[in-house]
């Protein structure tokens, strides 16, 4: 769909007729080399109307093609707009501009380009766009201007032409050691330990060894110590390994932004959640989001690689702020247990930095009696100690002194460690992520703590 | 971030029109140097503003400084040498294409620009300002060897008012006259 061209004089144009017009009037009233001055002016222009064909830049087709229609952060995309001139006349300049939106301006971006263009002529103009941050980002309108050959005159045109482009959010990194324990599992060969006997690797008991059985599952040493006359063997038995219905939780309230979209506190949440689903639906587990921020998203939990796609592409169209009717104290669980009610795990990605969120986790806790918790917590404390220069100017900005500073961090980061204590007194397993570190290094490093403590579940 | 992407464009100027503010400054230098050095202070002041005014976009200034210089530099002409017909000529196509070259630069500024684009506009000076220079050249001869007529003071502010009017008129007339008279040429 396209705008009616406008039509405008070029100043150059009035400036030359003025000038030439001007000066004959100068002339007429003081002497005659003023009259002089004004002839080959408008010799020039004369000869200029001579060869005057206005263009007309509705005559031009344009179309935009991309290269892709999805894209991750931090990755290129190459744009072509295929221009054809179907007038009558030559266009000499034709200038043509796609508006971008900025988070998709690299620094080799460059989508303003002048040509010119012979009847029935096409080209191919080509460039790139870089996509900054995550989301969905519309291209264009496209304008064209086109002057005639001496250029006193042009033409322009709006072509509303949209080209829709999606930027995935990056993960995290690859997890390599991130492990949940369900209480309940789904009858389907996985990665979980389940909490019954099957063909897994974990151990689990020693029973007597059944006629028949294989002699590799006899455990000699535990034969040996209890050997009697009847020469009874003993088995080992092992924990069966199942899938999980799993359900990522995403806390992204507009209050929680400390930096822009490209390194806000929500971009980690996200980039967390891309990890975790990812690892999850490796694992062949049934996943499910919910993402809550201006607008509350939904996923239904289900297998496989085009889930994936399906949660990267909700999680790239999530817009964080405090619109989420559903986010408060009571409603989570009560969401959890009307959309989600078959799910095993819950997964909450949160920074926790408020008493609604603390509430509700803890609620979340409270009401486990189906499904377990595991917090992934952003570190919001992290980002003002973030980069040298950074600190500098966010310690120098945000607070007046550096006493002052260091004083109220490490108030916020007491408190903070005491909600953490607080939620995990409840049941939850919190991993508290510091965001300069990569999430990988932050589960290897609780990888111990998170085991012990779905063994302690486990047996509860 | 994108705030400060904004920003960058703002402050950043292109090779082109880098390119038009050199070719400004070479006339104004040229002008200054070979022409009129006693007046090397103002075309020192126009060069000036016209830089400032491209590296604050401002094109509407940079459109009225060179308007200024190529007036300047026709008074200052005709007052020093009024009956040097063919330097004079010569002047002020060289100053029309130069300038309207330079502007052209300026146009194309931050945009990726093909080739034939500033070679249809240097081909058309060929069509323009020469047959232009050859016309106005033949014109001077030939009203040189004509008598100018002698007007009384009360038919000089006759005149004078009739053509400002004029004056007016005829640039409404052919701005506007010229964009129908394209549609015409299109369709034909």
């Amino acid at each position: 769909m396209a705008e009616r061209s406008t039509n405008k004089v070029g100043y150059r144009f009035i400036l030359l007729v003025s000038f030439g017009l001007g000066l004959v009037v100068v002339g007429l009233f003081l002497s005659e080399p003023f009259i002089f001055i004004s002839v080959p002016i408008m010799c020039f222009l004369g000869f200029v109307l001579l060869r005057f064909k206005q263009p007309d830049p509705e005559e031009i087709e344009i179309h935009r093609t991309l290269e892709r229609s999805q894209i991750r952060e931090e990755e290129t995309c190459r744009v072509r707009l295929s221009v054809t001139n179907s007038g009558a006349n030559t266009i000499s300049f034709l200038q043509i501009r796609d508006f971008l939106p900025t988070e998709l301006m690299g620094d080799n971006t460059q989508s303003d380009f002048t040509t010119s263009l012979r009847r029935g002529e096409t080209k191919d103009l080509f460039y790139e766009v870089r996509a900054n941050s995550y989301g969905e980002y519309y291209l264009g309108p496209i304008t064209l201007l086109a002057q005639d050959g001496s250029g006193l005159v042009e033409s322009s045109l709006t072509v509303h032409s949209r080209s829709k482009l999606i930027v995935l959010p990056r993960s995290a990194g690859k997890l390599t050691g991130f492990t949940i324990g369900p209480k309940t599992t789904k009858p389907r060969p996985g990665e979980i330990p389940a909490r019954r006997i099957g063909l897994g690797m974990d151990f689990h008991s020693i029973r007597q060894l059944l006629p028949g059985e294989s002699a590799r599952r006899i455990n000699w040493r535990a034969s040996a110590r209890v050997a009697d006359e009847s020469g009874n063997l003993l088995a080992n038995e092992f924990t069966d390994q199942r899938v999980a219905e799993t359900l990522i939780i995403i806390d992204g309230r507009s209050g929680f932004e400390l930096e822009e979209k490209l390194d806000s506190i929500n971009s980690y949440s996200l980039r967390a959640a891309m990890s975790i689903a990812e690892r999850l639906l490796r694992d062949k587990n049934r996943v499910g989001l919910l993402a809550m921020g201006l607008f509350t998203e939904r996923v239904a939990p289900a297998y496989g690689r085009r889930q994936f796609d399906r949660i990267s592409l909700t999680l790239a169209r999530f817009v964080a702020g405090r619109g989420s009717s559903i986010y408060g104290a009571g409603s989570v669980p009560y969401a959890i247990r009307y959309h989600f009610p078959r799910v095993s795990q819950l997964v909450l990605i949160s920074p926790l930095m408020d008493d609604v969120t603390l509430e509700t986790a803890a609620d979340l806790c409270r009401n486990a009696s189906t499904y377990d918790l595991m917090i992934v917590s952003p570190n919001s404390l992290d980002f003002p100690l973030k980069g040298g220069d950074r600190r500098k100017k966010k310690s120098s900005t945000r607070f007046a002194t550096g006493a002052e500073w260091r004083i109220a961090w490490k108030l916020a980061k007491m408190e903070r460690e005491a909600n953490i204590t607080r939620l995990e007194g409840l049941g939850a397993i919190v991993l508290d992520w510091r965001v300069s570190d990569s999430l990988e290094q932050v589960v290897a490093a609780h990888r111990h703590a998170v085991a012990r403590r779905i063994a302690q579940l486990s047996h509860r | 971030m994108s705030l400060l992407r904004r920003q960058d464009s703002r402050i950043r100027v292109g090779l082109f029109a880098l390119f038009s503010l050199l070719l400004f400054c070479l006339l104004c230098a040229m002008v200054a140097i070979f022409l009129f050095a006693g007046y090397y202070w103002l075309f020192v002041a126009l060069a000036i503003l016209d830089g400032a005014a491209i590296f604050a976009k401002a094109d509407l200034i940079v459109y009225l400084d060179r308007s200024v210089f190529f007036l300047t530099v026709m008074i200052i002409s005709m007052l020093q040498s009024p009956l040097n017909v063919f330097s004079i000529t010569i002047e002020i196509l060289i100053l029309v294409a130069a300038l309207d070259f330079s502007l052209f630069l300026k146009k194309l500024d931050c945009t990726r620009v093909h080739s034939s684009v500033v070679l249809y506009r240097l081909r058309s000076y060929a069509y323009t300002v020469l047959p232009a220079f050859l016309l106005t050249y033949a014109l001077y001869l030939y009203s040189f060897n004509l008598p100018l007529p002698k007007f009384s003071l009360s038919e000089i502010i006759i005149v004078f008012g009739l053509s400002s009017v004029g004056t007016l008129i005829i640039v409404y007339v052919l701005a506007h006259g010229l964009l129908s008279l394209g549609k015409h040429n299109v369709e034909a």
